[in-house]
């Protein structure tokens, strides 16, 4: 089962890898009863996620075992996510957010993570990083290149 | 340099590559980024902070770089390949400076360069085929040295002891005597206290050496990393200058402070340990080291890199991991006995264990003959001491053994701001072994040894005089017999060098010691102050006894012993058998 196609972003894999976290404390402490409620408080908005994951791999929140081999699998596959970082001059909103990752997805790798950061300093176009490789198509290196160049002939 | 360490150098090598990593996990000095495919090992990459690092090791996940930042980076900091192998620059504009490993001035008020050309600081040692037998003399100016372990040019001699018996003192006399002689020095001090680092840059400073020597230092608060790669780059630095023609001397101080380090780093890199938590390749990490020292050929003639690395014992213990491991790769070593230190020896050079492989073979016939010599006399002597301390009653032959054998080990203390010529080492050391000064004390005979190294620094007729016989003779018996016949000529010319210099000397003599229990630096020899309060008082003045001496006023004024010796009398034969 791939985890990641329901994550999506950078931020939301950040939270998720904290929520694993505070909830493998919690039920290390847990001696029986609701466990439902600790994945509630531990996951807060995240839990609609997690409730659709556990339904769709058939597990019961009454049953630990399977929880905890359900939350290995999960982190196992959250730490091991590939990073797309684009870095753009703008904000984008949800929808443009959205439509990037779907891009990415359907075009590159279902496993992808984009990671978004802004820098207004770009003036235009993106910044990418791939897994260590590192491309740069902003309008700031091409104003760049054009003034060394220009300043080169002066 | 400054601009190096700009955030605009480290987009440049972004764009350059096109690869970049991001600090994943950090156990200073190493550190795990995660990106960089194509990193490989001993390529420097740039933080985004502006510090540097090397690829270590590289796996498909992650790769493992040794920071040379002085702090932690931090995690998430982006990383950059540079393309290249560390590189170090080097060139003539190092001479008189102090630099890192990289290359750096220690003094932002001191900037170093402009360099030209860049060395990578790993490279494959040169094979036999590009190497010469050692065949020249390097002359330390410390006559114990000299005489009993003779050095060579390109010979790799390790120099061990314990803390505080005189391995630097010893290090910076030869370096002030090779600088002297044209040699291009190089100190290499690792991981140091910056107060160490000074005293050395202070002695190069008051000798005038900044045109023939230069400093790469690493001092003790700096990142492991920047510690570990102090050697590889004193000796990248070395190569540069053995390339253009000069002949090179490398002192490598010290290198179990180094392998501490490597060690250190190589834990942290979870490398298995080994014995005493050393990895397994620490005498590869110093063998490829010193393997680059040697004697070079090249079309104008042989050219040396002669390296002198320092290891440090602990309580005399010479069979310690890595000091063996030292003692194997290179080839002989002087070791400084903390014993002897104590006894008031100064040096405190123990020949009896030290070891010179190469350096005889350099000697000439008056210097191998006097050696051989020296050490079959001073073996005798040893031997007589111990007997002595069965208190048997002395016959006069034992006597005159230990009369001499406490002159001579006199002789060998000297002053660690002093250096000994060698013609002039040879020549007084014949005068005493003839018996010029049989009818002295010990420390009669050093006032009067003193007053000529005195008159002979700055009598250009003593020094031709004594270089003339020295060269003229043809074995050390020679020496010897000539000595002896024309002894009246020679104090002739001995004692007018030494008038003239009282002559120049008396307005400025000072009376007052330069401590004030009379040592200078801790050293208990008989300061020139003595020697000139002497002269002023015309009485003897004794200030301090190097070497406990066993023998009476009277058996100290009779013949001493020796084999060569033109005229013997019936005991010292029976001394010498």
């Amino acid at each position: 089962m791939n985890y990641l196609a329901e994550l999506k972003t950078f931020e939301k894999v950040e939270e998720i890898q904290s929520s694993i976290d505070t909830l493998r404390l919690r039920l290390s402490g847990h001696s029986g009863g609701n466990i439902k409620q600790v994945f509630e408080n531990s996951f807060g908005s995240n839990f609609v996620i997690f409730e659709d994951l556990l339904r769709s791999q058939g597990i019961n929140f009454d049953d630990p075992s399977k929880v905890r081999t359900f939350l290995d699998e999960l982190e196992e596959q959250v730490n091991a996510a590939k990073h797309v970082e684009l870095t753009l001059a703008y904000r984008p909103d949800d929808s443009a957010k959205g439509e990037l990752i779907n891009w990415l997805h359907k075009n590159v790798s279902e496993d992808l993570v984009l990671k978004l950061s802004y820098d207004p300093s770009i003036v235009a176009g993106a910044r990418i990083t791939y897994r260590g490789k590192y491309a740069d198509y902003t309008s700031r290196k091409k104003l760049d290149d054009y003034f060394k160049e220009g300043s080169a002939h002066v | 340099m400054s601009n190096i360490f700009s955030k605009e150098k480290f987009e440049e090598s972004l764009k350059n590559t096109g690869e970049v990593g991001s600090v994943q996990k950090v156990s200073y000095p190493i550190c795990y980024a995660d990106g960089l495919p194509s990193a490989f090992p001993y390529e420097l990459v740039m933080f985004e902070t502006g510090e540097f690092g090397q690829v270590s090791s590289a796996s498909p996940d992650y790769v493992e770089i040794l920071s040379f930042s002085p702090h932690p980076i931090d995690i998430g900091a982006r990383v950059a390949r540079t393309g290249k192998a560390l590189e170090v620059p080097v060139g003539e504009a190092l001479l008189g400076t102090s630099v890192d490993p990289l290359g750096r001035s220690l003094y932002k008020s001191k900037p170093v360069g402009p360099f030209s050309e860049f060395r990578g600081i790993e490279t494959v040692p040169l094979g036999i085929e590009h190497r010469e037998k050692i065949t020249e003399p390097l002359v330390t100016g410390v006559s114990i040295v000299d005489m009993m372990v003779p050095l060579g040019k390109g010979q790799r001699e390790l120099v061990i002891g314990d803390r505080k018996t005189g391995k630097s003192s010893f290090l910076l006399q030869t370096l002030l005597n090779q600088a002297n002689q044209g040699t291009i020095c190089i100190y290499a001090a690792i991981g140091k206290k910056k107060t160490d680092i000074r005293h050395i840059e202070a002695f190069l400073e008051k000798n005038n050496l900044g045109d023939r020597s230069f400093i790469v230092a690493s001092s003790s608060t700096d990142s492991a990393g920047i510690i570990y790669l102090t050697p590889y780059a004193a000796m990248t630095m070395a190569e540069y200058f053995k390339d253009q023609g000069k002949n090179v001397l490398i002192i490598l101080d010290d290198l179990s402070i180094h392998a501490k380090f490597y060690r250190e780093i190589s834990l942290l890199g979870k490398n298995f340990p080994g014995r005493n938590s050393y990895p397994g390749d620490i005498f590869y990490t110093h063998g490829r080291l010193v393997e680059r020292a040697g004697n070079f050929k090249t079309p104008n003639g042989p050219v040396s890199i002669t390296c002198l690395p320092v290891a440090e014992t602990v309580e005399g213990d010479i069979s310690g991991y890595i000091q063996t491991n030292l003692m194997s790769m290179t080839d002989g070593h002087v070791y400084f006995d903390k014993d002897l230190f104590a006894q008031g020896r100064r040096p405190a050079v123990n020949f009896f264990l030290s070891v010179t492989r190469v350096g005889r073979q350099t000697q000439t016939s008056v210097r191998s003959g006097l050696n051989r010599e020296l050490n079959s006399f001073l073996t005798l002597h040893e031997k007589t001491q111990s007997f002595v301390h069965f208190g048997a009653e002395l016959s006069e032959g034992v006597k005159t053994t230990l009369a001499m054998g406490d002159k001579i080990l006199d002789f060998f203390n000297q002053q660690p701001d002093k250096i000994l010529d060698l013609n002039s080492q040879i020549i007084l050391f014949c005068l005493i072994w003839i018996g010029t000064w049989n009818d002295k004390t010990t420390t009669d005979t050093r006032v009067e040894l003193v007053k000529i190294m005195r008159a002979y620094e700055k009598s250009d007729e003593l020094q031709s005089l004594f270089k003339k016989y020295v060269d003229e003779a043809t074995d050390f018996n020679a020496l010897l017999g000539r000595l002896s016949t024309e002894s009246k000529l020679v104090l002739d010319a001995i004692d007018a060098a030494i008038a003239a210099q009282t002559g120049r000397d008396e307005p400025e003599i000072s009376p007052e010691p330069e401590s004030a229990n009379g040592t200078t630096n801790g050293t208990p020899l008989v300061p020139e102050e003595a020697v000139n309060q002497k002269e002023i008082e015309g009485q003897p003045q004794v200030t301090a006894t190097p070497v406990q001496n066993n023998v009476t006023e009277q058996a100290q004024q009779t013949q001493p012993s020796s084999q060569i010796q033109p005229q013997q009398t019936d005991s010292q034969e029976v001394a010498n058998g």
